[in-house]
């Protein structure tokens, strides 16, 4: 199974419509199971992915009518997996991100912008690059840092 | 087109609205739990359960509604709590520091038993 995943790519192109992000997470979780990665790390790539692509929907998209469709591409390796999120919307500085501090972030009365917090801690890179005027990617980096033999 | 990926169940049990969520809260979904809640909240004082044992996936927006409305039901003398959600969950709300400021409980019966004691808040 592993050399059969080794440059495997799946891509999967969704409306822009949240109703699908069920489906993106499905694929996500099927991907990194059968990649090798143990349950807690899957829960953490699947909520990454969820995260990021509420925040496309949010924000890329938040004056798109109707919303664009959003790629995702994921490609397995024995050493990782990485997973693309491409937008066609606004983009965003995401480097300019200042984490919140928790429990402050919360006692100030917030309650939300945990979606890119989320998305760091969990994933061992996040890198954003604006592709083209019109185009957003986030790569998502996940390390298998101790393969599950089935 | 994709289905409803969400059930909402409320019950009222011991003068308490049990809100049962059972599937997942995210971005899809999140608009049907705040209409479901809203009219509970309105009451005086809102007295509120969520039961999450039903949930496969829950994202940030809903761990930010929890809070909200925890607050909210509190400055106006009500309780709301969330019971049954499942250790990963239980493990995203204490990165996030929130535990010590939401009502967490392991099961709607011993939410209920702590909810109704004389005192609770």
């Amino acid at each position: 199974m592993s050399e059969t995943l080794h440059s495997d790519v799946i891509r999967v192109r969704i409306p822009g419509d949240a109703r699908y992000l069920a489906l993106i997470r499905s694929v996500i979780v099927n991907a990194a199971i059968a990649s090798g990665f143990a349950d807690d790390d899957v829960d953490k790539i699947e909520m990454a992915v969820d995260e990021a692509c509420t925040n496309v929907l949010d924000h890329a998209y938040r004056f798109a009518t109707p919303k664009p469709p959003i790629d995702i591409e994921v490609r397995v390796s024995p050493e990782r997996l990485v997973v693309d999120i491409i937008d066609r919307g606004v983009s965003f500085d995401f480097n300019a991100y200042i984490p919140p501090k928790f429990p402050d972030h919360w006692l100030r009365g917030k309650t939300r912008g945990l979606g890119v917090f989320l998305i760091k801690h969990f994933m061992d890179e996040a890198k954003y690059e604006r592709l083209s005027a019109t185009s957003n990617r986030l790569r998502l980096i996940k390390n298998l840092q101790q393969p599950v033999t089935p | 087109m994709p289905g409803p990926q969400l059930d909402i169940k409320v019950e009222h049990v011991e003068g308490i609205a049990v809100v049962t969520l059972i599937g997942v809260v995210d971005a899809a979904t999140i608009e049907s739990v705040k209409r479901t809640l809203e009219p509970l909240l309105a009451r005086n004082p809102p007295r509120i359960l969520i039961d999450g044992s039903g949930l496969s996936f829950i994202n940030s927006l809903g761990f930010g509604l929890f809070l909200s409305w925890t607050r909210s039901a509190t400055t106006r003398n009500g309780q709301f709590a969330v019971c049954g959600l499942r250790d990963r969950t239980r493990g995203i709300i204490k990165i996030l520091g929130m535990e010590p400021l939401m009502n967490l409980y392991p099961s709607q019966a011993e939410a209920l038993i702590l909810m109704n004691e004389p005192g609770a808040s």
